[in-house]
């Protein structure tokens, strides 16, 4: 019993350790990252007025949609805009940490073979392809989703306690892996389907298009569709409920379910797209 | 498996599928409607062991299956069949514990960070291979000597030459220190004094960090001056495995006489000699058996008006010409 106890200390030890190993170095290539960027502060400046320009063209989209109605799906237009202060977050961080130098990247990087330098270093190898490099303007242009946030809670009258603001972490955390996963899955089908670019698009795109819409806007084959087999409404729909009206255990749990398989779904199959992997000459 | 041995190949093949597409917009929508693939053995059941502190070249033509294997030992790619051992490890199980005993070092592609110098790369492998403090600053510091680049360490790496970043490239590759080095045409594209460096510093790494060294090139002065032992592939096989001396003992059982006159001769007047390869006054090569080397000076020094003479070995290019010809 003592031994077995030591033995799960030491594991919890290892993992802590390894943890801290991947947070460590993922600080460094944010920070790599940055410096990158602001060498072309030009670059830097367009790409962050991009940003902007989408958020606030989103934004007028829901706020034409609100001219026309008082709610959608029962959510009103400050719950609407607590809704689009997590996707903004969401989605900003989507893009500079997963998809502009990554999981869009990995056709190319199969390509041309850049997939080699991945493969050799000690680093589990999803961990380097979906965030190796990642894109710092993006990391800026989250920021005002907490404004958003902050706005919205505020003007619906929102107390915020702990277990709500716990609750809501632990949703967008969940739907987070969840959309990173199901973009990388999309991906990685670039190795059995050669020569194409499109495959990351579609897991994107999914991304972009139903994370910023209210669950319960879903029913019928639409529902199975997007709360399990593309799960997309945990991240920002949940995690704005919990903030405004609780947390939703039963949900809740279902996410933490779908997390833990599509985790081991998309090791299954990286070590099935691996084996297909045939590198490029030299 | 001999525990002496830090790399065992059995048997060990690769075989890739080629997809097949017939030529234009006709054939593209063909391909749509039905994959073709052919079969290329890349790599066709070789077997070898390299011993830990050896340095060998792996020569062979485009496509003969060189960097295959070589990816094969670093993990990159699956084999097909046969076993493979790499310091204990199968390579394609990726272990941790395994990268971080080897480097693989590609000529063609780069592993630092284009926008920033050269000692960011540095440090963010010190966090990939978890090397402490006081390791780092140890070996950064014996390599910044041993490659000479202390004064690039903060340039752009895009502003540095191909010959400065190919040092980088290395320092990058051996902060770990790592058993052994993979290197897959290290001086493609260098000029001939960097190049020159860069297998000095190959060989002062080998001695003096006891690094096991595996290195591919099309250039043979590569081969020459690192490698003790060749692996010679063509076709995916291995046609020869040995000390690259005996290379030329095994496969060109002549000498090359090089000679200038001072005065022209016919063409002929050695011909009984050898086999005259070049004659363009006042240069003459030709080739000679090395029993017949001492007869063939003493006639050239007696009978012909010579400026210099010059008796070599043949040149690597030309045996592994001759031996790709077979």
């Amino acid at each position: 019993m003592t031994k077995e106890l030591g033995n799960t200390g030491l594991l919890v030890i290892e993992l802590m350790k390894t943890i801290k190993k991947y947070f460590k170095m993922y600080f460094l290539l944010v920070k790599y990252a940055a410096a990158a960027d602001l060498t072309y502060w030009q670059n830097l400046s367009i790409g962050l007025l991009v940003e902007i320009f989408y958020q606030v063209a989103f934004l007028a989209f829901f706020a034409v949609i609100f001219f026309q109605t008082k709610s959608i799906a029962g959510w009103g237009p400050f719950e609407i805009i607590v809704l689009l202060g997590i996707d903004t977050f969401t989605s900003e961080l989507l893009v500079g940490m997963i998809l502009v130098n990554n999981t869009r990247e990995l056709p190319n990087k199969i390509w041309s073979g850049e997939l080699d330098r991945n493969l050799l270093t000690p680093v589990n190898p999803i961990f380097i392809l979906t965030f190796g490099r990642p894109y710092f303007p993006s990391f800026i242009s989250a920021l005002p989703g907490f404004f958003l946030i902050w706005y919205g809670l505020v003007k619906l009258g929102v107390r915020l306690t702990v277990i709500g603001l716990a609750g809501s972490m632990l949703f967008f955390i969940l739907g987070f892996i969840l959309i990173v996963n199901m973009v990388l899955d999309f991906s990685l089908l670039t190795f059995f389907f050669q020569d194409t670019q499109t495959l990351p698009k579609i897991g994107e795109r999914i991304a972009f298009s139903f994370t910023s819409r209210p669950d319960d806007m879903f029913g019928g084959f639409l529902k199975v569709l997007f709360f399990f087999l593309l799960p997309v409404v945990y991240v920002s729909s949940f995690s704005a409920k919990a903030l405004i009206t609780g947390i939703d255990w039963k949900y809740l749990c279902l996410a933490v379910l779908l997390t833990l398989i599509s985790l081991i779904f998309t090791k299954w199959l990286w070590q099935k797209a691996i084996k297909n992997y045939s590198s490029a000459s030299s | 498996m001999e525990n002496n041995h830090v790399i065992e190949a059995i048997d060990l093949s690769k075989t890739y599928l080629i997809r097949k597409k017939e030529q234009g917009i006709v054939g593209s929508i063909k391909a749509l409607l039905k994959n073709k693939f052919n079969e290329k053995e890349a790599v066709k059941n070789i077997s070898f062991t390299i011993d830990p502190g050896e340095m060998i070249g792996f020569i062979g033509p485009n496509g003969a299956g060189k960097t295959t294997v070589l990816k094969m030992l670093s993990g990159i790619l699956f084999p097909t069949s046969g076993k493979v051992k790499v310091l204990g490890f199968n390579p394609s199980d990726r272990k941790s514990g395994f990268l971080k005993k080897i480097s693989l070092v590609m000529g063609q592609k780069n592993q630092l960070i284009w926008d920033l110098p050269p000692i960011d790369t540095f440090h963010l492998n010190k966090e990939i291979y978890e090397i402490n403090d006081d390791e780092f600053d140890k070996n950064l510091k014996e390599l910044i000597r041993i490659f000479e680049i202390g004064d690039i360490l903060d340039q752009q790496v895009r502003q540095l030459s191909l010959g400065q970043r190919m040092k980088c490239e290395l320092v990058a590759s051996l902060l770990h220190h790592p058993e052994i080095l993979f290197l897959d045409e290290p001086t493609i594209g260098l000029d001939i004094i960097i190049q020159k460096k860069i297998r000095q510093f190959l060989k002062i790494v080998n001695r003096e960090m006891k690094t096991t060294i595996i290195l591919t090139s099309h250039y043979m002065d590569d081969v020459k001056e690192i490698a003790e032992r060749v692996i010679v592939i063509n076709q995916g096989s291995i046609i020869f495995d040995d000390a690259l001396k005996s290379l030329s003992k095994r496969f060109a059982n002549y000498k090359m006489v090089y000679l200038t006159l001072n005065k022209e001769v016919p063409k002929n007047i050695l011909s009984k000699f050898g086999h005259i390869i070049k004659y363009e006054y006042p240069e003459m090569v030709f080739k000679v058996s090395p029993e017949k080397v001492a007869e063939t000076t003493f006639f050239v020094l007696k009978n012909l008006d010579v400026d210099d003479i010059n008796i070599n070995e043949p040149e690597l290019e030309d045996i592994v010409r001759a031996l790709f010809d077979k």
